[in-house]
């Protein structure tokens, strides 16, 4: 076994990173076919699907077997600490990139079509303005309305940041009835949330007109709000699996850590729609 | 507490894995560090190539060896591989070896983690190698894939930026991996002040990646988007910018160089003060100098662009802040230098490296001050005087230092000394002809030779030449480095614990070869045999992919020859690199015959779906129904009219005699371009033939 006496604990050699590159590979390949139509695509795609998701049950199964059975000491929590919050980081930078492109293009690129030379020369009469789908785009579309269901979007994730924090209390006091019922009630404010959200893009591509191809705007818009979508849906089967665990009677008062990391990220997915809230749809 | 675990955990009792399982499965630091050293090497060998190929088409005016479109393929895939898949992974390498010894840990935070983040390196390495022998040939618009230019490739473009996907994940996890190691895992004793510089310099870096990889990623997500789903980031037309991914692109970029300069910086800062036998001098300001750098990297991505148009200010702006960058770097060379000062110094392998790095990274840092004066930038951007500095900077920078460490920690890693004299022959070889192979392209970017070019105007012949000529020679020098280190796995003089007499550090207080085995962990097969039979493999492994390197022309040729493939696409994708990715229009294909009876003529059951400019082939299907021979001819029309003459075709079985023997089947192929010309509201358009049979029925 691994563990030194009072030291780290360091698993033994696994083959799921290699299931994991191998299910990567089959992905991206796939993909690249599928976008160009070419035979295979769809399969190696879900071949790959299959195999993160495989690989994801396989890993994560064996963290959690390794965490009951008390490998983790206190060094190794802390190990966990330290990880999710570059992990989280990273993500938060990913997000920057897009929040840039929005920023870019309505303070910078689209002022430019619509003024100067540019507007004599190339683009004669566009107006600029946001949103727009730009000089060259002949689309006709609606804006989202931030105080529909954006705006109860907003008011279901606040409430679930505060479920989770909730829950996170019954768990810290032993209360596991509390607990269960946070969790619960978290995953189902996420999973409204996420339907809301379908409903939103169906209404977008069919009454309104918007759609990813809808110049700067629908780009930034469908690219912002969809990556936080995926960010939900991996929340929600982060809680999910967290509820589950929860249920089998997992977690202790004094270490809980999985817990933890999947409230930071759902904070994190908060945040960053708090943000979309306020740029994509209200501003 | 063991006992008690082996019913839920029953798979962790077995016999340590061996063979290629050992290295697939491990989850061991110095493992994986060895296989991030040899994937370097290896894409050190097939990026090496490349470049021996560009040096020797551009050893005389004219076009040589290579056509310019798989020239612009040379250049761009030799940035790639040897950015993200030599300097990096090796500079990983030294991290997963380096930093758990050096700071007493018994391995790194996430060891599992640890081996994804390597074993997802060589699946990007096989789409980008790979992508050079799809249809279309691979990305050739520069490793920088500047969009307008790089809408219009082919399949191996999205590989390409699935492959930076890839790799941009696995530079994540190593570095949330290394950064967590070095934060939570250190000696007790070790505060962060005490840790070793290269260690700082890794968590600095790590910092630094973590950062700016998504951002990477981001962009090149927008590109994904819009060559293949119709978004418009990079498309004025839409309201985009294409100088917004030029943006994006050096806020990750900038950043990025400095990943691939700081980890030099700890290594050298290791090797100097050994073989000075002083202690680093000044190392708090070597620490907050390294630290600057990384600030400062978020700051000055402009410069990369001043040519693109930017508002004055800006300009000033970022030529001030990148010639602020010399200020903690300066600091970095004075130490250097004050540790030699008054040092008793040897010149080791190891230290003659260390110091050309010191003398030769410093000219790339004064080239990198030129560049970053707007007015003489203007003047040099995209030269050779640009393609000087980088590689002063990442060949006698990066590498050098890589090789520094390399000539320094292999007794660590191999228990066995280094061979000195064949270690002085290499460095002597490769520190003299990098000199000749990179200065004179100073030079030649003065007088104003573009980069990225497979030909050139006579003026600049003979630099070229002298380049070329230095550039073979260091190519050639580089397999003596790989006898060295061959050598030195396979045997040679012991090397103690403390390998060097000067060395400090904790990673000098442990057995050379430093213990497989980690503390409680038992592994099983190391042992001499093992070793041996290992190194044999990676001999041949390593033989086995330079001739396959060194095959890839003619190889590719053969393929070509076999599949068919690029030959007329080459030729027509010549033509029409102006793909309008930004829409689609429907082709119906209609066929029609005039006597059915004796024929059955059919065209694809389904109408295709192209871009205007696309390359497109459909086929049409001819059967004799009769018992005769029979001979009959097709003549093509179009709806609406407007469209025949947007219809460029390049192979037609129209008005050609057809002759088929009874019951006879035969397809007949149409490839054609739509032209770029077709108007926007033409969204359906009708391609139909008519067949109808010659003269009488015989």
């Amino acid at each position: 076994m691994t563990t030194q006496p009072g030291g780290y604990y360091l698993p033994a050699p696994s083959h799921w990173p290699l299931v994991g590159s191998l299910a990567l590979m089959s992905a991206a390949l796939g993909a690249t076919l599928l976008i160009h139509d070419l035979a295979g695509g769809g399969w190696l795609l879900a071949a790959g699907g299959v195999g993160l998701a495989t690989m994801l049950v396989g890993w994560f199964g064996k963290v959690i077997r390794e965490s009951e059975s008390g490998l983790h000491g206190a060094q190794v929590d802390q190990s966990f600490r330290w990880g999710m919050g570059w992990f989280i980081f990273s993500e938060v930078m990913f997000f920057a990139a897009f929040f840039g492109a929005l920023f870019y293009g309505r303070m910078i690129s689209v002022p430019d079509l619509a003024g100067g030379e540019q507007l004599r020369l190339l683009w004669p009469g566009y107006s600029g303005g946001w949103p727009t789908t730009g000089p060259g785009v002949e689309a006709a579309f609606t804006p989202m309305s931030p105080w529909g269901i954006p705006a109860l979007n907003t008011l279901l994730l606040l409430s679930s940041g505060a479920t989770v924090t909730w829950a996170h209390w019954g768990l810290k006091r032993g209360r596991r009835g509390q607990l269960n019922l946070g969790l619960a009630l978290t995953v189902a404010l996420g999973l409204i949330f996420l339907g809301f959200q379908v409903y939103e893009y169906h209404y977008a591509y069919t009454a309104l007109g918007l759609t990813l191809g809808a110049g700067i705007y629908g780009a930034t818009f469908f690219m912002l709000t969809g990556f936080h979508g995926l960010h939900v849906t991996i929340g929600s089967l982060m809680l999910l699996v967290i509820l589950g665990r929860s249920l089998a009677g997992h977690f202790r008062p004094d270490h809980h850590f999985a817990f933890e990391a999947v409230s930071w990220y759902w904070h994190f997915v908060d945040v960053v729609w708090l943000l979309l809230f306020i740029f994509v749809y209200w501003l | 507490m063991e006992a008690n675990l082996a019913p839920s955990l029953p798979d962790e009792h077995h016999a340590a894995p061996t063979g290629v399982w050992r290295w697939l499965t491990t989850t061991n630091h110095k493992d994986i560090g060895t296989l991030y050293f040899w994937f370097a090497a290896t894409m050190f060998l097939i990026g090496g190539l490349m470049a021996m190929l560009i040096r020797a088409e551009l050893f005389q005016p004219g076009l040589q060896l290579v056509q310019p479109e798989v020239f612009n393929q040379l250049t761009t895939m030799h940035g790639l591989i040897m950015i993200f898949g030599v300097i990096m992974p090796a500079f990983t390498a030294f991290a997963n070896w380096q930093v758990p010894l050096m700071i007493g840990a018994p391995d790194m935070a996430f060891p599992r983690m640890n081996n994804w983040s390597f074993w997802l390196l060589p699946v990007a390495g096989v789409f980008l190698v790979g992508s050079l022998f799809l249809p279309g040939g691979a990305v050739a618009g520069g490793w920088t894939m500047y969009p307008p230019l790089f809408m219009q490739g082919g399949i191996s473009y999205d590989l390409t930026i699935f492959a930076i996907h890839i790799m941009g994940a696995s530079s994540i996890m190593g570095s949330i991996n290394i950064a967590t190691t070095i934060l939570n895992m250190r000696a007790p004793g070790m505060t962060l002040m005490k840790m070793p510089l290269f260690v700082w310099t890794w968590l600095i870096t790590a910092f630094l990646l973590i950062a700016v990889m998504p951002v990477l990623a981001g962009a090149v997500t927008m590109l994904l988007t819009d060559r293949n789903f119709g978004t418009h980031f990079f498309d004025a037309a839409g309201g985009g910018d294409p100088v917004m991914f030029q943006h994006v692109f050096w806020f990750f970029g900038h950043p990025e160089v400095y990943i691939l300069i700081l980890p030099a910086f700890g290594i050298i800062s290791s090797v100097i003060p050994t073989f000075s036998r002083k202690p680093l001098f000044g190392y708090a300001s070597m620490v907050y100098a390294t630290a600057s750098i990384a600030i400062l990297s978020f700051l000055v991505w402009g410069h990369h662009m001043f040519t693109v148009g930017m508002p004055a200010a800006a300009q000033l702006y970022f030529m001030y802040a990148t010639l602020l960058i010399a200020v903690p770097t300066g600091v970095k060379v004075f130490n250097w230098v004050a540790t030699m000062w008054r040092g008793s110094l040897t010149f080791e392998t190891a230290m003659l490296f260390a110091v050309a790095f010191v003398c030769l990274f410093t000219i790339g840092g004064f080239s990198g001050l030129v560049l970053a004066m707007v007015p003489v930038d203007i003047q040099l951007q995209d030269t050779y005087y640009v393609v000087a500095h980088f590689h002063y900077v990442l060949v006698t920078g990066a590498l050098f230092s890589i090789y520094a460490g390399l000539y320094y920690w292999l007794p660590k890693w191999t228990g066995h000394r280094v061979n000195e004299t064949w270690g002085r022959w290499h460095f002597w070889l490769s520190a003299v002809s990098v000199n000749v192979l990179f200065f004179p392209m100073h030079f030649l970017g003065l007088a104003g030779m573009p980069r990225r070019i497979p030909d050139y105007a006579l003026q600049f012949a003979d630099f070229n030449r002298v380049a070329s000529l230095g550039g073979f020679i260091f190519g050639a020098s580089q397999i003596l480095l790989l006898i060295v280190i061959l050598k030195c796995i396979r045997g040679g003089v012991k090397a103690e614990a403390r390998a060097w007499e000067g060395a400090e550090g904790l990673e000098w207080t442990v057995a050379s070869p430093a213990l497989h085995a980690r503390l409680g962990y038992e592994q099983s097969g190391m042992s001499a045999a093992d070793n041996q039979r290992t190194s044999r493999r990676l001999v041949v492994l390593a033989l086995a992919m330079f001739a396959f390197g060194f095959a890839l022309v003619p190889l590719y040729d053969v393929f070509c020859d076999l599949t068919g493939l690029n030959r007329d696409a080459a030729q027509a994708l010549a033509n029409n690199t102006q793909v309008d990715a930004s829409r689609k229009v429907r082709i119906e294909l209609v066929a029609n015959v005039q006597d059915g009876a004796l024929w059955r003529f059919a065209a694809p059951n389904l109408p295709v779906d192209v871009h205007p400019g696309e390359l497109v082939q459909v086929e049409y299907e001819l059967e004799n129904l009769s018992d005769r021979p029979l001979i009959g001819r097709a003549v093509p029309s179009y709806a609406p009219l407007a469209a025949a003459a947007h219809f460029k075709k390049i192979d037609c079985f129209c008005f050609r005699e057809q002759r088929l023997a009874p019951h006879e089947k035969i397809r007949l192929p149409v490839l054609f371009v739509l032209d770029r010309g077709v108007a926007r509201d033409m969204k359906v358009v009708t391609l139909s033939y008519t067949f109808f049979a010659l003269g009488k029925r015989t």
